[in-house]
């Protein structure tokens, strides 16, 4: 079609009005109505947070971390609404993730680990890809985690609607103002304390928090035995981890095996029982499914702690980590006689609590309760066994260790030898 | 070479023995530089731009690579190498074959080559700036709209005196009829500074959440009423020309048009499917970004048909490789977007390097390779000069395909076993690692494209400002007088 003599200027006009119209109803109408309320459960951030926002927004860190958490992300915790950007001026929203979202991080992590994982990410993770920011001042990384542990319903910044008051206590008491922190001085100071202080600071540490995980105790039995959906979906893929199990040369009928699962609940097997390896092999070919059941599941938590948990407590879960000596308080040694008696109601709360006053994470952020669970049946097997045991050079099913693992740190080896001292 | 290009530079040459003002003026006026050196910096962006991404590839697959430089870590390098290559590369490239294209279709010639000249000079100060200010952590944070509020009003002012210009050019014009990629170019040039001005907070400013649906209402219109319309306003014209076909259908291109400005400005909700955003605002942006089939599909179709029988020159002549290989990206960019800004695939899809994948499908595979072309065609035309190499344009080609296709399939399929590892609930760390592989399969495929780049400013250089003659064949041959394929009359 070609038209001779058009007008070029009615259907411009009209364009023209089309456009600003459709400008005026997606950008100037959202800008009159779309208001969020002030937040009654969240203060407005402090100067030295607004100078971590900054150093947030200059280092581009929301490229990667988005700071929106949606309906379907079941480990950011509760979803994100309007009012909680009331007081940003520049939003951080962020479009991909290549990192966990940090809409709701603070509290999730103590002080220090932020800390170490903003100098070197592959300090407390081994394998994270995020980048090095050891450029940064201490000052700038002060500032930097506590703008990112006051975000969220846990952080610093949440508080109660009716008394003004923090909603959560904090992991660790933000202490640092200045001071070396980059160096590691102060902490192979503190390493080098005589036995006896040592001694002292692991018992106030331990006795600080000794409140009786009933939460979790029930969180468990409904994993277990419960009828929802969740807990039928985690123990479908329990039984996956479990039928996955094959015994060369054994022959175990699927009714003989029902009949044992019946008796002693295969899932109850290792809650109840221990999981010390015994001295012989046995030869009943149901001992044998329930013995290579336990390893399986305890290996599949050894995937797990190889990736989350080994930077500090070490590969042997001796707390021997490459991390491990820059913290203030020594990451726990798993061999030690103490855990020996710990249920496993006691593992779950642990790692999903963490342990306050240390850089122990509160895990239930960011592991799914049936992780946690793999996880603790691999404690149980590494505290019964003094050691590995037999899952030692076995694959798991979680995933090999990353290729990038811990790198080895600048300053010299503590001239104590970390050794467990017992609590009793 | 011909006669009224030999006299202006005539003109240059005499003008050496006056001083340096005259001489400066001179350097400014003479016909189609503007044109020239905007294409010029264009390409010289494109080897910048693309070695930034590379740098910014391979820290995310090697994180430990580079490390207590601020000015090279990953956060910085990764906005400069957006600004770069989208204000820069793309944009520059663009606005030269513009300043080529404009004039012709309008018989007449660029209005001012000194204010062209101008622009070309304070576009670049605004990049080189840009690049210091990024690199320097100097950034507002948003994304596509990182520049500070000081380069954002030259910016502005850039892109209202490049809208004078073209205007005026379209008003002097001698030829009556008005082609449909002068209404692109001269639409767009009406509306891009109204949605530069939204986007910027210095000028537009929204509390709160707020500030993501203007950041996002620009962010993506920078892609639609800008390199979109551009891109393909330059294509309606490169095609018809090289293949001597006679646009399919002036009817579908003047639906094309007045539907892209009307379904693409809403769109930029999509980015925020799952932000405490107003919903129906969300649901606008669904809507419009489905209903951008229709100008997609007319102009694809209409692209497609003016090819008819044509199709065979794709083996002899490069530029036309490059406008077509563009489009069949742009379908297969375009087939994906509608879907994925969808509310339940946008679900799965949100957040993960999918939706990264798909941004180089579009400025990458197809407004890239559409820049590239244009720059392949314009330059003879506008210098009188015939390429130094074929065969180096003929490597950039396929470095520059092959790359871009690896980049694509690695960056879509790891966002697609990051999004299945996310519903698993594994951590969202977890998942980064599995993509690993997948990194180092993009960190590849951007040596490609910067060696490809590489050839290109060499070829560029050797024709344009070393003059050295042309090693082989043109680029271009004429159109096959007999029908080679597909003929149906």
């Amino acid at each position: 079609m070609s038209t001779t003599r058009a007008n070029y200027l009615y259907p411009s006009i009209g364009m023209g009005l089309i456009l600003a119209s459709i400008i005026f109803v997606v950008v100037l109408v959202p800008r009159m109505t779309f208001k969020p309320a002030k937040p009654k459960d969240l203060r407005d951030y402090t100067a030295q947070e607004l100078r971590g926002r900054q150093i947030y927004k200059r280092e581009g860190c929301w490229y990667c971390h988005s700071m929106v958490s949606r309906p379907q992300d079941w480990d950011h915790g509760p979803k994100s609404k309007s009012s909680d950007y009331f007081y940003d001026e520049f939003h951080l929203v962020g479009s991909e993730r290549s990192g966990p979202d940090l809409a709701n991080i603070g509290g999730k992590f103590p002080d220090q680990y932020h800390m170490l994982h903003h100098q070197n990410p592959r300090y407390v993770k081994p394998g994270s890809n995020m980048p090095r920011f050891d450029y940064l001042s201490n000052q700038e990384l002060i500032d930097l985690t506590s703008f990112i542990q006051g975000m969220g319903p846990w952080g610093t910044r949440a508080q109660d609607p009716e008394t003004g008051k923090l909603r959560y206590a904090r992991l660790e008491k933000f202490t640092w103002t200045t001071g070396p922190l980059k160096g590691t001085e102060e902490v192979l100071a503190k390493w080098n304390l005589s036995p006896e202080e040592q001694e002292k600071l692991n018992v106030s540490r331990y006795e600080q928090h000794n409140e009786v995980p009933y939460k979790y105790k029930t969180e468990i039995e409904e994993l277990l035995f419960g009828t929802s959906h969740e807990a039928q979906a985690a123990r479908g893929t329990l039984l996956n981890i479990v039928d996955k199990n094959k015994i060369a040369g054994v022959d175990v009928t699927e009714e003989s095996l029902e009949k044992k699962r019946e008796e002693d609940s295969t899932f109850s097997a290792w809650t109840e029982k221990d999981f010390k390896e015994p001295a012989v092999e046995p030869a009943d070919p149901l001992e044998v499914k329930v013995l290579m059941t336990k390893r399986r599941y305890a290996n599949y938590g050894k995937g797990l702690f190889n990736n989350e948990c080994s930077a500090c407590h070490g590969l042997d879960a001796d707390g021997h980590g490459q991390a491990a000596f820059t913290m203030t308080k020594r990451p726990a040694n798993f061999w030690d006689d103490k855990f020996k008696n710990y249920n496993v109601d006691t593992w779950y709360w642990r790692i999903s609590r963490g342990v306050p006053s240390t850089q122990m994470p509160r895990w239930e952020y960011t592991l799914t309760a049936e992780q946690r669970l793999t996880l603790a049946a691999f404690l149980k097997y590494v505290s019964q066994n003094k050691g590995l045991g037999k899952l030692k050079g076995m694959e798991s099913d979680y995933g090999k260790l990353p290729s990038q693992a811990a790198p080895a740190l600048p300053a010299p080896a503590p001239s104590v030898k970390p050794s467990p001292t017992l609590v009793k | 070479m011909d006669a009224r290009l030999e006299t202006t530079f005539d003109a240059a040459d005499t003008a050496f023995e006056s001083g340096w003002w005259d001489r400066f003026l001179a350097w400014m006026d003479v016909e189609h530089s503007a044109s020239k050196r905007f294409m010029i910096s264009g390409a010289i962006w494109a080897l910048t731009g693309t070695l930034l991404g590379l740098l910014a590839a391979t820290e995310y697959w090697a994180p430990d690579l580079v490390h207590g430089v601020a000015q090279l870590s990953f956060g910085r390098l990764r906005p400069t190498h957006i600004n770069v290559v989208a204000f820069g590369f793309l944009s520059m490239s663009t606005v030269g074959a513009i300043f080529y294209v404009i004039p012709e279709l309008c018989r007449t010639k660029l209005h001012s080559e000194r204010v062209g000249n101008i622009l070309m000079l304070a576009w670049n100060v605004v990049i080189v700036a840009g690049i210091f200010c990024l690199t320097n952590g100097i950034t507002e944070g948003r994304e596509y709209a990182e520049l500070p509020w000081f380069l954002d009003i030259p910016m502005l002012a850039v892109l209202l005196v490049y809208c004078w210009l073209i205007w005026m050019t379209v008003l002097n014009r001698k030829e009556k009829q008005l082609y449909v990629t002068i209404w692109y170019v001269a639409g767009t040039t009406m509306w891009f500074p109204i949605v530069y001005f939204i986007g910027q907070k210095v000028f537009f400013s929204m509390p709160g959440i707020g500030d993501a649906i203007a950041n996002w209402f620009y962010g993506h219109n920078i892609l639609g009423l800008w390199f979109t319309t551009n891109g393909i306003g330059l294509t309606y014209y490169f095609l018809p020309k090289i293949t001597k076909n006679p646009l399919y259908s002036h009817l579908l291109s003047i639906v094309g048009f007045s539907t892209i400005a009307m379904f693409y400005t809403p769109t930029g909700t999509h980015h925020l499917l799952q932000s405490p955003v107003p919903e129906w605002l969300k649901a606008v942006a669904v809507i419009s970004s489905v209903m951008l089939l229709v100008p997609v599909m007319s102009v694809l179709v209409n692209f497609f048909l003016t090819m008819k029988g044509k199709w065979g020159m794709l083996g002899t002549n490069i530029p036309l490789r490059f406008f077509i290989t563009a489009m069949w990206f742009y379908l297969l960019t375009c087939f994906t977007g509608p879907f994925q800004a969808t509310r339940w695939i946008n679900w799965y899809l949100h957040f993960t390097h999918w939706v990264v994948g798909h941004a180089h499908f579009a400025l990458l595979g197809t407004f890239g390779f559409v820049a590239w072309g244009a720059i392949y065609y314009c330059v003879p035309r506008v210098s009188g000069r015939q390429w130094y190499s074929r065969r180096l344009a003929n490597a950039h080609y396929w470095l520059s395909l092959v790359g871009t296709v690896i980049m694509i399939v690695a960056l879509t399929v790891a966002g697609l076993i990051q999004a299945s590892a996310w519903e698993e609930g594994t951590p969202v760390y977890r998942g980064v690692i599995m993509v690993s592989p997948f990194m180092l399969m993009r960190a590849f495929s951007g040596l490609l494209i910067v060696t490809g780049q590489l050839l290109f400013v060499y070829n560029v250089f050797k024709t344009l400002i070393f003059v050295e003659d042309p090693l082989e064949d043109p680029l271009e041959e004429a159109a096959p007088a007999t029908v080679s394929m597909g003929a149906t009359k």
